[in-house]
């Protein structure tokens, strides 16, 4: 293998950052990918105005009801257009259970994925027989009906569902005395502060939710999922059993939705029919689909989309001063737009651009057994030496630094004066290091960026709060 | 002077869901029993607008005299607000941080609005583009207040697409970053899902644009309030009207009532206080009453009435919203229920020429002749009938000035109606001691009694603390002469002001406690 080869990316184009698996840049790399998700996450609840962290609650809730939908459309090939329906089955039984028995919210999780496991291995029935767009309009039906059965007089059901208006939760989630003082929120208002916690519980429900999903895909009856999509007949073949798996997958995908539905319900600290209709039903496809079919990121995405598109398209043409009744329209050009180009979603979409700038290469093993050694002529000579090492992870470290440039000056004030010295440090760093080109130049290029930044930042007087 | 005569009780008394018994008493010009104790009282009204103008200034001024003179608004204690009736509003209960003046600075109002801009009920949006036209050209200073202060009202609309999933952080946003002073809802389920918020936080609510009966409750939540006449107290119009000309609408001493239900909030809310009424009716072992119901989405409405049509009805009532109004009108005209049903009537809230007018529902618009209509009171922006109207005149001027056409859309007239509510609750606020506050506003709107240049002569715009949480309870009845394309009033004007009990809203119930 040599350093024309390996350093190329997409296209045969050679790219500006290659990480050989083991090295510290590469680790710092891996480290910084999760950063970009898990700094943001933790720092936009304190940064955010409460409002904006009670919609990203919200987004999160039908984050985790997309994951659900995934399960069916994304990993098993099932079209599903009725998974609105668990999603909404889940949020009403949150909230009867907490109006009519006092229950807690977390208590109610675990009949609602039970309820909502029972009901989807029910309406996964059809799915044994059917499928395609038959299966769509069996679903499709379940979607269309499910708010109109919340408002059947009768049965006490809507005294229990509010009919037409639907119902508001008796009890909020707040936050007790020691999660405050632990997420430092004391100082916040009541509002910010429920908005806060509910934000960080549905995180870590959110977080558990996919951990359970990537597992579950991991294992025999998600590769079962897998074989059963990619060729049905291959999979009945290799003694995959297509019914049970079916089945299954509706039944833990209704209940995974209906998770979502309790969350979205806490989140509102409401219920009601045109939170779970048919309109919702497109946008949440919409979610998944712009957001990434078969990816567990594009769930998150699409949680955004699902909560966010609807807020922000009004406001972008209302500043153009057009008509906000075509701000609709902004859904469908972006469907569009995403669809020619990025028809795998926003996720396809970010690494089919990662790896147009990051190559990450496997390491070669030691022919003598020992740890795993980077070949030649790919930055550096074969048997590479201590100090090679050692400006490997300076580069790593200066790449770091240009990230946390980046993000600091945003958001804490005292730290705008650090961001230049960041700069610095990567800047220096990368001419240091000229033996791992691509690093170096990473940790200059975000060096430079954070020192600009940084220098706005100072100048424009950024406050967050 | 219109009118003194008798209503049954249970007009009013059904009007939050409860039952009531009816009373009969003479009969007054409009053929339908009034009670006893409402005298609808009307003076000449104004023919130009500096007579509406000066009208409305000493109808202020009496306000503020009543107000300051009965000691009621906020007690020099800072923590009560007192009002009539028992009104009573515990401030020590608002929020830490809480202030009465937030949303103004010494120039600006800022309104909040969550309403519907886009989507398929996006025509309600354009009542609040009248809002904000009317203030500034109302006010177009401002509003100055008795602590010298002038201010211009500033309305911050946000569109949540009759979505409540939207409307809540939405609303969350106009309180929370924006800092509004008030915030206005439009629907029932947006204003049901925000009022506990706002009442929490002692942030007015006033004039909410639905007609749910749950906003006339001064005491769990005194920082809301409605404005139209409430759905349900129509329904009871509709079967006093019944009761009155039963004789007259029966066959062989019977009396079938068919009806088009939405299924929603306001039509269920039409047909449980249209059974509550027929539970007490006097007739009520000769009257059947059958429904269909269809859902706001449906295309076409051809189905449920053939059905309907089918039980040969006396009486047909569209108990629906939008498009099914006009589908309505159009269905009964080709499956023969306008040729034999005695009485065909229209909801209020499709009076507009824009539901049952000639270009809607096509032909010669004959189709909606003699159809019948409960009148909430409002005016029609666009009936000739109007036509020297001074108010309307100068509405319509006004849209034309802003490049609007007044028949383009049916919520104009609804906006002017809220329009001037608003500015003339927040000027009749900003005269009491103190100026302009967020417990002047509500003191003053819970203490409101004007004559609104929008509602018919005898229709009044009042409250009254806390016994009389609701402005319009007032209708009349009107038919609709399709030759000259108006509705033509039937009677005068029915005014049950005050008669109203104050709802405490039971979401698991669905009544009023």
């Amino acid at each position: 293998m040599t350093a024309t080869t390996v350093q190329q990316g997409q296209g045969g184009r050679p790219t500006p950052l290659t990480f050989y698996q083991g090295t510290t840049g590469h680790r710092i790399y891996q480290v910084l990918g999760w950063g970009l998700l898990v700094v943001p996450m933790v720092l936009f609840p304190y940064v955010l105005p409460g409002f904006r962290v009670s919609q990203l609650a919200q987004a999160i809730g039908w984050g985790v009801a997309i994951l659900g939908m995934n399960l069916v459309i994304g990993y098993s090939g099932l079209i599903s257009l009725g998974h609105i329906a668990f999603t909404g089955l889940g949020a009403y039984l949150t909230a009867t259970l907490i109006n009519e028995s006092n229950w807690d919210m977390w208590m109610t999780l675990p009949v609602v994925f039970v309820a909502c496991f029972v009901f989807g291995a029910l309406i996964g029935l059809p799915a044994l027989k059917i499928k395609g767009l038959y299966l769509a309009l069996v679903t499709l039906a379940l979607a269309y009906t499910f708010p109109i059965l919340t408002k059947i007089e009768g049965g006490g059901i809507d005294k229990r569902t509010g009919g037409d208006n639907g119902r508001t939760l008796s009890e909020v989630l707040a936050p007790p005395g020691w999660a405050r003082s632990l997420l430092g929120i004391n100082g916040k208002t009541p509002p910010q502060q429920e908005a806060f916690y509910k934000y960080v519980c549905f995180v870590i429900l959110a977080v558990a939710c996919f951990w359970i999903v990537r597992n579950l895909m991991k294992s025999e009856p998600g590769r079962a999922m897998l074989a059963i999509r990619d060729n049905q007949i291959g999979a009945a073949v290799s003694g995959v059993n297509l019914n049970r798996h079916k089945v299954t997958t509706f039944a833990v995908s209704a209940g995974i939705a209906g998770i979502g539905g309790s969350m979205i319900a806490v989140a509102l600290n409401s219920v009601g029919p045109t939170s779970f209709d048919f309109n919702y039903a497109i946008l949440t496809l919409m979610g998944l689909v712009v957001g990434g079919v078969a990816t567990q990121h594009g769930c998150w995405i699409g949680g955004l989309v699902v909560v966010f598109l609807q807020d922000f398209a009004p406001r972008a043409v209302g500043r153009f001063d057009v008509d906000v009744v075509y701000a609709r329209a902004l859904f469908g050009v972006a469907l569009v737009l995403i669809a020619f180009f990025a028809p795998g979603g926003i996720v396809s979409l970010a690494l089919k651009l990662k790896k147009k700038v990051v190559t990450v290469l496997p390491a070669v093993p030691d022919p003598s057994g020992g740890k795993a050694w980077v070949p030649a002529g790919v930055g550096r000579q074969a048997g590479a030496t201590k100090a090679a090492t050692r400006l490997d992870t300076l580069a790593g470290a200066g790449l770091a630094f240009g990230f946390v440039s980046l993000l600091v000056p945003f958001f804490v004030n005292p730290m705008i004066t650090l961001a230049p010295a960041a700069a610095a440090v990567g800047l220096g760093v990368s001419r240091e290091s000229g033996s791992s080109p691509g690093l170096s130049r990473g940790a200059s290029v975000l060096g430079f960026f954070g020192m600009v930044i940084g220098i706005v930042a100072v100048l424009a007087r950024i406050s967050p709060h | 002077m219109l009118g003194v005569a008798v209503v049954g009780l249970s007009l009013v008394a059904t009007a939050c869901g409860g039952g009531g018994g009816g009373e009969e008493g003479a009969t007054g010009t409009t053929s339908v029993t009034l009670p006893q104790n409402v005298t609808t009282t009307t003076a000449k009204p104004p023919a130009s607008m500096d007579e509406w103008k000066a009208l409305n200034t000493k109808q202020r001024d009496a306000m503020v005299k009543k107000i300051v003179d009965g000691k009621f608004g906020k007690q020099s204690d800072g923590k009560t607000v007192l009002g009539a009736e028992g009104f009573k509003m515990d401030l020590s209960k608002c929020p830490a941080g809480w202030s009465d003046t937030e949303g103004l600075t010494d120039t600006e109002i800022k309104v909040g609005h969550t309403t519907v801009l886009s989507g398929t009920l996006a025509d309600y949006g354009n009542i609040a583009k009248v809002m904000q036209m009317y203030a500034d050209d109302a006010f177009p200073n401002g509003i100055k207040d008795s602590a010298g202060k002038t201010r211009k009202i500033k309305m911050v609309i946000k569109d949540d697409g009759y979505d409540a999933n939207r409307t809540i952080p939405l609303v969350d946003e106009l309180i929370d970053s924006e800092k509004v002073f008030m915030m206005i809802t439009l629907g029932s389920p947006a204003t049901m899902k925000t009022y506990d918020k706002l009442n929490q936080r002692c942030i007015p609510q006033p004039h909410s644009q639905t007609g749910h009966p749950a906003w006339g409750d001064p005491v769990s939540h005194p920082w809301t309030t409605g404005l139209q006449l409430a759905y349900n107290t129509e329904a009871v119009f509709w079967g006093n009207y019944l009761d009155t000309n039963f004789d007259k609408i029966a066959t062989n001493g019977k009396v079938t009532v068919a009806a088009l239900v939405m299924n929603n909030d306001f039509g269920k809310s039409y047909t449980a206080a249209f059974k509550d009424y027929l539970a007490t009716s006097k007739n009520k072992a000769n009257i059947t009453y059958f429904t269909e119901t269809i859902e706001p989405t449906a295309p076409t409405i051809t189905d449920p009435m053939t059905t309907l049509a089918a039980k040969n009805p006396d009486v047909f009532i569209a108990m629906t919203a939008g498009t099914s109004c006009t589908q309505a009108i159009q269905e009964a005209a080709q499956n023969g229920m306008k040729a034999k049903v005695k009485y065909l009537w229209q909801p209020s809230v499709c009076s507009s020429s824009t539901f049952v007018g000639k270009a809607k529902v096509g032909g010669d618009g004959m189709a909606t002749d003699g159809w019948w209509i409960v009148n909430g009171g409002a005016k029609d922006l666009n009936s000739t009938s109007f036509d020297n109207d001074p108010f309307i005149i100068y509405a319509r001027e006004l849209l034309k000035k802003n490049g609007l056409d007044p028949k383009a859309s049916g919520s104009y007239g609804s906006g002017f109606i809220f329009a001037w509510a608003m500015n003339t609750a927040l000027d009749a606020a900003a005269q009491l001691p103190g100026g302009l506050t967020r417990t002047n506003l509500v003191t003053a709107i819970r203490h409101f009694d004007g004559t609104h240049p929008m509602l018919y002569a005898g229709i009044n715009f009042n409250m009254n603390g806390g016994k009389d949480a609701y402005l319009v309870e007032g209708g009349l009845y009107e038919k609709y002469d399709a030759a000259k394309q108006v509705w033509v009033t039937q009677g005068s004007a029915i005014d049950l002001s005050g008669s109203s009990k104050p709802c405490v809203w039971d979401q698991a119930q669905g009544i009023c406690k």
